[in-house]
């Protein structure tokens, strides 16, 4: 429908109108996730994540079942 | 018996093999087992402290632990002493080691040397489960800290500490935590970071359609506004850096390089403001924000900083928190600081002293070598004076202060005024350079104003402000700060750690080197060992190594070291602190040493340490045991000798003058018996003569004369030991490539003074359309970019092959095995 009206003179300043709202609206949802991810970042570095690289990595391969030492054949083996 | 664990009978064959070779090792901390005794569940222990924690740990269910890695545990052959933190029972002296209190739980922060590998971490986050009291723990790996909540109505902070070191992980508290000045992380860079680069990206983006419309396209007004409010975070709070660092210039009357910078931001923005305001044009925003975004990251590259390494240490992070004081009869732990004249100190053996003090009772053996250099202990007598600083060595002693803690001559050392005071730095050459820069950039804009002003006064604003806009000296402050970023980098890879990137020009500005003896050039790892007497055989040799493996004196280690192995049963082993040990060793009764001990009468040696020994009532002989020479020195001072000059400081009396004459060359100037103020008073004497001194040094002997000079380097075995204040750290192995690291730095210089020129290529072609006032933005934003991009990959590639030549010069140096005997 708006391909029709392109072509038609009368309308062009109603295809532009158009044109600007859809811009307006991509806009506003660019800069949204463009500030999540700020908002995400800014999350990351107060929460420590950036000074620690060596005890994450390592915690999440230790083996929370072998608490109960029943499991002597899961052995996790690093260096 | 040990195997290793989840080993199959398949591979139990190998493993006896490998046992009878090289001897069992301790299924907890892996050091070698000579005393076969300890066995507890097949596993062979070392020492009873090992089997005790893994009894521990077993009964737990935290074998685990043993799992993750093999043999993690630490040694437990000293035991630690019992009342050791009876000082955390006082209430003032735990409200200023936590962080948070309420009404259950307790928050505090330990530093634990100790922690090394995933099993450490482990068995802390785990901690739990030994004592329902610790509620939780969660280690930071990079800085050796846990962080423990506990409850403090189950259990007492000296509870927790107990607890730790029962386990192997004791934590290390010092007069430093006392005092409360620990460095903060400071992440205001980053966040700023973020929002600029958030920012630009959006702005490129908005501005796209301004670039690429042409005339009688889309109206952009919008996105002008959008491009305004998005550049006001960058304005008022990335760029803070910049005004803040550029007014403090200012303000001091200095103008740093900031100065060029803040003012061509801020012309920029007003511009840029005042034209979507009017309506003439779109601004400059995407080149002001992109360069704030550039120079925020180069920053941060640059303010590398070491988690774990500690470039402030003075003498609190060395010194107890609290010392146990008699009082009527009584012992009570006291705060450090609150340590008053004319107090009776208990000292237990191993122990700091913690102030100048007479001796009362006991028997002092004092190892200075922390602060004199010296490596032979100090036998003092009741009556003398002990100075603050030394570790005892014979068991407990008694001492009256006779002066308080930082009136003591080695804590008066850093209370100087003189260093107290900022070390007079000369500024950097990019300031300079910068100045220069800027004063040619306003000429050309007042010659540019003038000549609009009789042409075409209406052109004169847009010119003027874009001539600004161009000629900011970021490019010179991008080549400065991504140079030094990456060489601090190179430099890290080598293991020389330095503070700040103002280091690395102080560093290659060296003409004087000035080096530490005992620690420095000589190691104490590096010791020769030789015997004086009658030949030994074998089997004596065997049984000798046999006792000495039974103590952990650094002196038992290395006759173990010199004769070899011996894993034979020791019978009647005594340990007499300061004096010896004896031992039976196959029907031998062996007696090892000093020259009382072992009944060898008083002979004066002259020549470093020495141990007697005494088989079967006779006296054999001595160890003669002295400190050698690093590896690769004479290739280092063949090197640097006919570059710079040379001098030698040493604690330690002349006996090695002429072999050290021979290493450093005729013109070297060596200085021996060197107390703490004289080291410092001879840098300050160089500098006086406008010398530019390079300090090397390990020791709190060093440290005033590190902070003294231009740049001070302390030398360590291992890069998480203690070091004393200083600009840099480094591994003691690296020092044959000191010459390279100070080429390294040279080169860094001119790599900046490179990048700068060429950036020079952008800004004059900029400021060809700016002196018309013909500068478009679309210009203004293919300038920047491509000068900022050209300028990161230069120094990127110019300091990358620069480390690729220090790395094949380290390689070569590893391949070269000589070996200096003084």
């Amino acid at each position: 429908m708006i391909m029709v009206t392109l072509y038609g003179g009368r309308y062009i300043c109603t295809v532009k109108l158009i044109t600007m709202s859809v811009i307006i609206l991509l806009l506003g949802a660019s800069l949204t996730v463009g500030l999540t991810f700020l908002a995400a970042f800014i999350w990351s570095v107060r929460s420590g994540q950036f000074e620690d690289h060596y005890s994450p990595a390592h915690r999440i391969l230790f083996d929370d079942a072998a608490a109960d030492n029943n499991h002597p054949d899961t052995t996790t083996k690093q260096s | 018996m040990s195997f290793g664990p989840g080993s199959r009978a398949a591979t139990f064959a190998v493993y006896t093999i490998t046992m009878t070779a090289v001897g069992t090792t301790c299924y907890h901390c892996g050091e070698a087992c000579n005393n076969t005794a300890i066995v507890q569940e097949e596993k062979a222990f070392c020492c009873e402290g090992c089997k005790l924690v893994f009894e521990l740990l077993n009964g737990h269910q935290l074998c685990d632990y043993y799992r993750l890695n093999e043999q993690p545990g630490i040694p437990q052959r000293i035991a630690v002493r019992k009342d050791k933190f009876a000082f955390l029972e006082d209430d003032k002296i735990v409200q200023q080691l936590i962080r948070f209190r309420d009404d259950t739980q307790t928050h505090i922060t330990f530093y634990i040397p100790n922690i090394h590998c995933s099993s450490c971490l482990w068995l802390l986050e785990n901690l739990q489960r030994l004592n329902d009291g610790i509620q939780r723990v969660s280690v930071n790996f990079t800085r050796k800290e846990a962080q423990v909540v506990f409850l403090h109505q189950q259990l007492s902070l000296r509870g927790v500490t107990e607890l730790l070191t029962s386990i192997g992980y004791e934590p290390y508290i010092s007069l430093q935590d006392l005092q409360g000045n620990k460095p903060t992380v400071n992440r205001r860079l980053i966040y700023q970071l973020g929002v600029a680069g958030f920012c630009f990206g959006n702005i490129m983006l908005l501005s796209f359609p301004e670039y690429f419309s042409g005339p009688g396209g889309m109206d952009t007004g919008l996105f002008r506004w959008l491009n305004l409010a998005l550049s006001l975070p960058v304005f008022f709070y990335s760029a803070q850096v910049f005004f803040r660092s550029g007014w403090g210039g200012v303000k001091h009357g200095f103008l740093n390089i900031d100065v060029p910078i803040a003012l061509a931001i801020l012309v920029t923005f007003v511009r840029s403001v005042s034209d979507v305001w009017m309506g003439t044009g779109a601004g400059y925003f995407d080149s002001m924000t992109g360069i704030v975004f550039l120079m925020l990251a180069g920053r941060i590259l640059q303010e590398k900083t070491y988690q774990g390494l500690s470039f402030d240490r003075d003498y609190t992070a060395y010194f107890p928190i609290a010392v146990t004081v008699i009082d009527e009869e009584k012992e009570t732990p006291v705060a450090l600081p609150d340590i008053k004249t004319g107090q009776t100190l208990l000292i237990h053996h191993q122990e700091l002293i913690p102030a100048d003090g007479i001796l009362v009772k006991g028997e002092a053996l004092i190892d200075y070598s922390f602060v004199t250099g010296e490596a032979t202990p100090v036998r003092r007598s009741v009556g003398e004076i002990i100075y603050a600083g030394g570790y005892q060595l014979a068991g407990n002693i008694t001492l009256l202060t006779v002066k308080e803690v930082a009136q003591s001559y080695l804590t008066s050392l850093w209370n100087r005024r003189e260093l107290k005071e900022e070390k007079v730095k000369a500024p950097s050459f990019i300031h300079l350079l910068g100045r220069y820069f800027a004063w040619l950039v306003l000429s050309l804009a007042a010659i540019t104003a003038a000549w609009w002003a009789v042409h075409d006064p209406s052109r004169i604003w847009p010119a003027v402000t874009a001539i600004l806009i161009v000629a900011c000296p970021c490019g010179l402050l991008l080549a400065a700060s991504f140079t030094n970023g990456f060489i601090l980098r190179i430099l890290s890879g080598q293991r020389l750690y330095l503070r700040n990137a103002a280091a690395i020009e102080r560093l290659s500005d060296t003409d004087h080197i000035v080096f530490d003896k005992t620690g420095t050039l000589s190691s104490r790892n590096s010791a020769e060992v030789s015997f004086y007497g009658k030949a030994l055989s074998a089997a004596e040799r065997s049984a000798i190594a046999a006792l000495a493996a039974q103590s952990s004196h650094p002196l038992s280690k290395m006759v173990y070291a010199y004769c070899g192995t011996g894993a034979a049963p020791v019978q009647d082993f005594v340990s007499k602190p300061g004096m010896g040990i004896s031992g039976q060793v196959h029907n031998n009764i062996i007696r090892l040493g000093n020259a009382d001990f072992t009944g060898a009468g008083n002979n004066d040696t002259n020549e470093g340490s020495a141990v007697y020994l005494n088989m079967n009532g006779r006296v054999y002989g001595r160890f003669s045991v002295r400190n050698g020479y690093r590896k690769g020195m004479q290739g280092l001072f063949r090197r640097i000798r006919e570059h710079f000059a040379l001098s030698l400081l040493s604690g330690d009396n002349d006996r090695e003058a002429a072999a050290f004459r021979e290493l450093m060359g005729p013109r070297a100037i060596l200085r021996f018996e060197q107390m703490p103020q004289d080291k410092l008073d001879y840098i300050l004497h160089l500098q006086q003569q406008g010398r530019r001194v390079l300090m090397i040094g390990d020791g709190l002997n060093d440290a005033g004369a590190l902070l003294q000079s231009h740049t001070g380097i302390s030398v360590t075995e291992n890069s998480n030991n203690f070091t004393p204040a200083s600009d840099g750290i480094l591994e003691a192995g690296q020092l044959p490539l000191l010459p390279d690291f100070i080429q390294l730095c040279r080169s860094g210089k001119h790599i900046i003074l490179i990048s700068f020129i060429i950036s020079l290529v952008y800004n004059i072609s900029g400021l060809c359309f700016a002196v018309q006032g013909t500068l478009s933005p679309l210009v203004a934003a293919i300038l920047m970019p491509s000068s900022s991009l050209s300028i990161i990959l230069i120094t990127w590639g110019m300091s990358a092959a620069a480390g690729r030549r220090l790395q094949r010069r380290a390689l070569r140096i590893a391949d070269d095995k000589d070996q200096f005997r003084g």
